[in-house]
């Protein structure tokens, strides 16, 4: 029992000494955007095999060069960047900016003021986070390090309060909202009348209820009826088993967000051919979905907004000075929109596991390497982002 | 009796006084020392930033709230009781607060009341209710869950989804040095009431063996309703403070302080079954340890999901070491 006891402790000792050691190693450094198509995937220390990066260059970007000698800046980034390829894929696209831009990034899977408080510790020079509140704004300000907020909506109230604040330097999202709208008029177009809504549990996060808020604001008024709705903590699958057996006359599902159970809800209940579904989000079973026609609809294509709120945190890193003119508004990026089978491959092929931006581009919109770049062509570049205009970016 | 099977009956005593103290000591120096290696070894790991003046602050911002339950919550797992519902319980008082101020104009001092009041209720309904119905604590505390899960949630829709605490308000909650004179206020008369007064030993006693308790004269009610009152208090105080710090409140406010203080709980040394060796200090020790630990892994920079494999290690080491399986032997034995 002794030697059992001490056993344990020597390896639970070696295991916090080895992990110890990890936190003190050097990032790893990340590959540099690859130079064609055929160029191997981005890869990244997840090891996962998630596809092939598609390179872009925009024609003003072509002939753009780094300053040499730039400072180094370590970055913390806090939000989710594990558990779904999104997430992985904004992991990868930022490790890919770490070469050109000098920089390294720290990640976190959580964003609570403890987080925040221990990274401005740790000595980040900046924050890129998928949330924000005015007591985290109280600690970058007494620490005096700039936070980007990515991926997160809130009210002008809120931006109003934040914009006070140096150190906030702006949002760049998607406005959920539309992507409700959008799936609205396509499940109405598809000819479905008889909806039901699935979506997380209410309160949670203020985007994920807008999407359920705007689809149904909006079905309602094309003249659709809304037959049932549900918000069990992601429990999507259990809601569109429960909707199928209780009303028949559905002919459609909204899910606010996508996971493998609406599929096999869908398979399973008969629902396939039978009623259609809209959605956020792109997984594997989008690509059979859309082309068998059940699926109308899936908003998606956030791999980018990552990219443009570190535009906006380097951007006052170099120099100070604030990218986004106008901190009390956000800068909303456009969603891809996804209806069809063909859409549908082309998003696989050029945006899923793409970086989306390569570092030049990036490069292309800090003022400090760029004196002629303005705020609106910032803006212009999140509103203009869709499919095409990607396809149109991209090498080979 | 001959005297050589007298001398012989005095070894074993002898031996076995020896070996009890021995893991007496185990358990009490091991948290200490699990505690004096996490610093030791983060302090390296991070240059000394760990120790660094500024981090010692938000050390105390950081385990503010666990401590304050924690020691809370000390009562309650002495007398053998425990409960799951604290996190919902705060989060459902947070929604109490600001519904109060912003919605019923009441003053700042009235919410805090009534956030207390909501803290109370909860545990008192785990307390009293496991004890009068006969039921094993985690039931009904899994029950108390539920429903402060629902009034949270629902208080929170009808809120608007996400609710934004004015700081120009409620800013104060976030003034350290207030934070560290209620901390050490607390920490005092927690100390006191626990290892000095009747409540403390009595709910230890109960922790003990309920049955001799009531047989001493003890009244188990009381001591329940007494420690899931101080419980109560400490859970609503906390919960005032944690929506100052986190600036908003969401259906998801709250969420995993029960589990959070029954790690510390563990890492310190502290008796899940309650009894003679709760004490308050092995709380301190593992709210301290908890912090220390998270804290310094991500200064150091090591990766989040790796964070919890090492909380998670530790946890079973520390508790491999130091629980008291007596208990245990007893019943496998009889």
């Amino acid at each position: 029992m002794k030697a059992k006891k001490v056993l344990c402790l020597v390896l639970a000792l070696a295991m916090v000494l080895a992990l110890a050691a990890c936190g003190e190693a050097p990032a790893p450094a990340a590959p540099a955007a690859p130079a064609s198509q055929d160029a191997p995937a981005n890869s990244s220390e997840t090891g996962s095999d998630i596809g092939t990066a598609v390179s872009t260059t925009s024609e003003e970007t072509k002939g753009f060069e780094f300053p040499s000698d730039l400072p180094e800046f370590k970055i913390g980034c806090l939000g989710v960047f594990s558990g779904s390829e999104l997430y992985i894929q904004w992991k990868n696209n930022l490790q890919s900016l770490e070469e050109k831009f000098n920089v390294s990034f720290q990640f976190v899977d959580s964003q609570t003021p403890d987080d925040v408080e221990n990274m401005c510790i740790a000595g980040v020079n900046g924050i890129l986070m998928q949330g924000c509140s005015e007591s985290i704004l109280q600690i970058t300000e007494k620490y005096n390090v700039p936070l980007a907020v990515y991926c997160m909506q809130f009210s002008d109230e809120e931006l109003a309060t934040f914009s006070k604040y140096k150190t906030f330097l702006g949002v760049v999202t998607e406005e959920d909202g539309l992507g409700g709208i959008a799936a609205a008029e396509a499940m109405f177009d598809a000819g479905c009348r008889n909806v039901a809504v699935a979506g997380l549990t209410r309160g949670i996060a203020l985007n994920i209820d807008s999407r359920c808020d705007k689809f149904m604001e909006r079905f309602t008024e094309l003249g659709g009826n809304i037959v049932a709705e549900d918000y069990t903590l992601m429990a999507f699958a259990d809601s569109i088993s429960s909707f199928a057996a209780a009303y028949p006359e559905m002919d459609g599902v909204f899910s606010a967000f996508l996971n493998e159970g609406v599929f096999q809800a869908f398979t399973t209940e008969g629902l396939v051919g039978n009623a259609k579904l809209a959605s956020f989000d792109f997984t594997e079973n989008c690509v059979e979905f859309l082309n068998n026609g059940t699926m109308v609809y899936t908003a998606c294509g956030q791999q980018g907004t990552i990219m443009a709120a570190f535009a906006v945190l380097y951007n006052y890193l170099y120099d100070g000075t604030y990218l986004i003119s106008d901190r009390s508004s956000m800068v909303v990026r456009s969603w891809i929109n996804l209806c069809n089978a063909e859409d549908a491959a082309d998003f696989n092929e050029y945006i899923r596991f793409s970086t989306v931006y390569s570092p030049e581009e990036i490069g292309y919109m800090i003022i400090g390497f760029n004196p002629d770049y303005s705020f609106e062509q910032f803006q212009e570049a999140q509103t203009n982002y869709s499919i095409a205009e990607v396809k149109a970016r991209s090498i080979g | 009796m001959p005297a050589e099977k007298v001398a012989v009956i005095e070894d074993i005593d002898e031996l076995l006084i020896k070996k009890a103290q021995r893991k007496d000591m185990i358990r009490n120096v091991l948290p200490f020392l699990g505690l004096v290696f996490t610093i030791v070894l983060l302090t390296i790991a991070t240059h000394g930033l760990l120790l660094s003046g500024q981090n010692l602050v938000n050390i105390i911002n950081q385990c503010f709230t666990t401590a304050l339950v924690g020691v809370g919550a000390a009562f309650v797992y002495a007398y053998g009781g425990m409960d799951f519902s604290l996190g919902p319980a705060c989060g459902l008082a947070q929604i109490v607060f600001i519904g109060s101020f912003m919605r019923f104009d009441m003053p700042v001092w009235v919410g805090i009341i009534l956030a207390i009041l909501t803290c109370i209720i909860a545990t008192m309904i785990v307390g009293a209710g496991s004890h009068l119905l006969h039921l094993q604590p985690f039931i009904v505390s899994l029950c108390v869950r539920s429903i402060c899960t629902g009034l949270l949630e629902a208080g929170n829709n009808s809120m608007g989804g996400k609710i934004v605490v004015p700081m120009d308000t409620f800013g104060f909650f976030n003034n350290n040095l207030l934070k560290t004179i209620i901390l050490l206020a607390t920490l005092v008369i927690s100390w006191f009431i626990f290892e000095k007064t009747k409540l403390g030993k009595e709910a230890k006693l109960i922790g003990g063996n309920r049955v001799t308790a009531r047989q001493s004269g003890i009244r188990p009610l009381r001591v329940i309703v007494l420690s899931h009152l101080i419980l109560g208090i400490m859970v609503g105080v906390a919960a005032c403070f944690m929506m100052a710090r986190n600036g908003m409140i969401t259906s998801g406010s709250g969420g995993g302080l029960e589990f959070n203080i029954m790690i510390a709980m563990a890492l310190g040394g502290f008796p899940m079954e309650g009894g003679a060796a709760a004490k308050i200090r092995s709380v301190i020790i593992g709210v301290l340890t908890i912090t220390f630990l998270t804290n310094g892994l991500t200064i150091a920079g090591v990766d989040n999901s790796y964070i919890n494999v090492i909380k998670g290690v530790l946890f079973v080491v520390i508790v491999a070491l130091s629980y008291d399986r007596t208990n245990l032997k007893q019943v496998v034995f009889m």
